[in-house]
């Protein structure tokens, strides 16, 4: 089987930088990770946040930019259930973001993300819920307009009616939130933990996308975001992990940065 | 008055679970507590919506997440959180692989239970292609990633729904599978329980 992580590495100029570690001139001693997926898929900007919080460099190959011609076959060799995003370290494979997170998150150098607490852990995990449940649904309605279908046909135009409906649907889950951070610093308490890092990854899709009203007209909810945009990585590196996310035009494009960290 | 002699008002220390019968989400909840031995006060009945307190203070109506869990003053409810909560509470130790592939596969099949087979029987399809991963990884292990692992919670709530509402043939066909479900029902003391109370 050809490994698609050689194939897209090789697509995306990264080859020598998959390869890392391999003479021995490591700089740390984890291997770097590589990560396969989409800058508007929200499960893959959970993963790059995961890795620069925990100070895991990660090489992000983007299933758009990066594709090679027979990448659905390639997948479903290497995700047989065709769950996105994949990673790979060393000889390990894994795939979706759920099991990406965690492993990267008990691999990396930082604490892990989770509180020790149990009310504490489980507010957090109940902020997750709302995030992945009732929050995705309605922002992949907004990205799929916005940027997915426009991969596979540039001349598309996004049906705003679609968008602004699903605008329209995520104000009350955003007016929660607002309402929950009054008087937190982050979500659950004033420690950065997962519910932070699942929000603020749908957060940044809809400013990319052009609703970024959600966030600016809640005051909470925007100094809460530009808290996170600025805050150094857990790991306690100096890179701030929000940095690794792509920009509205990286999106439209569909790139992906990779988790470079430089400080060690 | 001695120092020490003024009593407390007597609460019941005892976390309360609410749950709805025939929600798998509810006997995840419930197998959890009792795998773990953290007593619990089941009480069954169809949840309103206001016993999620906390969505409904934060003005989302009709979210209806159940389980619910009410420990003194504090309540949560959905089974992420009350999972969650079920596995940090009392003395036993957690269910967490320490390994971090283990951990990663863990939460793969729980992934996969969700998206690739509860979804999918709901819409008619039997998730065969799941089920027929599923059998296979555990041709030659005793548990779905290896060691028990909170996957395995998972599935055999799945299954057991599945088995009480008349469905087990959905996989039944699986060797590995339905051998692998016999063994947890010996090692969740609770597993067919409809009692007032569990793992005391």
């Amino acid at each position: 089987m050809t490994d698609l992580f050689d194939l897209m590495a090789e697509k995306s100029g990264l080859k020598e930088d998959a390869k890392y570690g391999a003479s021995g001139d490591m700089k740390k001693t984890q291997y770097v990770l590589e990560l396969i997926g989409s800058p508007a898929d929200p499960d893959t900007l959970k993963c790059i946040i995961t890795s620069a919080e925990q100070g895991m460099e990660m090489n992000c190959y983007s299933t758009v930019t990066d594709a090679v011609s027979n990448l659905d076959e390639c997948i479903s060799e290497l995700s047989p259930l065709s769950i996105t995003p994949c990673l790979k370290e060393a000889d390990f494979y894994t795939c979706g973001a759920d099991a990406i997170t965690a492993f990267t998150d008990a691999r990396g150098l930082g604490y892990a993300l989770t509180p020790r607490n149990a009310a504490l852990a489980a507010m957090q995990n109940y902020w997750v819920d709302i995030a992945v449940t009732n929050v995705a649904p309605h922002v992949k309605l907004i990205t799929d307009e916005v940027f997915v279908k426009r991969y596979s046909d540039s001349s598309y135009t996004a049906d705003m009616q679609v968008v602004n409906a699903a605008d329209e649907d995520l104000k009350i889950f955003f007016d929660a939130l607002d309402q929950q951070l009054e008087g937190n610093k982050y979500i659950v308490c004033d420690k950065y933990t997962w519910a932070d890092l699942h929000w603020s990854a749908y957060a940044h899709l809809c400013e990319v996308a052009g609703c970024n009203s959600l966030i600016d007209e809640r005051k909470n909810v925007k100094d809460w975001l530009n808290r996170i945009k600025t805050r150094k990585a857990q790991c306690g590196q100096d890179e701030v992990a929000f940095d690794m996310m792509p920009s509205a035009e990286e999106t439209k494009q569909g790139k992906l940065r990779s988790v470079v960290i430089n400080n060690y | 008055m001695g120092l020490f002699s003024k009593s407390k008002p007597k609460v019941s220390d005892t976390p309360k679970l609410k749950c709805m019968p025939g929600d798998v989400a509810s006997y995840k909840c419930l197998f959890l507590a009792s795998y773990r031995k953290i007593p619990v006060e089941i009480e069954w009945g169809e949840t309103s919506i206001l016993d999620d307190k906390m969505s409904e203070s934060l003005n989302m109506s009709n979210l209806n997440r159940y389980p619910c869990i009410e420990d003194g003053d504090f309540t949560v409810c959905g089974e992420h959180a009350v999972m969650t909560y079920l596995n940090i509470k009392g003395r036993t130790p957690t269910i967490h692989p320490r390994k971090a592939r283990v951990l990663a596969m863990q939460q793969y099949w729980i992934q996969v239970l969700k998206t690739k087979f509860t979804s999918q029987v709901n819409e008619g399809d039997q998730g065969a292609a799941a089920l027929d991963a599923l059998d296979k990884v555990l041709t030659n292990q005793k548990y779905i990633v290896g060691e028990f692992s909170l996957a395995d919670i998972h599935w055999a709530a799945e299954f057991k729904v599945l088995e009480d509402s008349g469905k087990a043939s959905v996989f039944s066909n699986y060797k590995n599978v339905t051998d692998w479900l016999t063994r947890i029902k010996t090692e969740i003391p609770d597993f067919d329980v409809k009692s007032e109370k569990v793992a005391a």
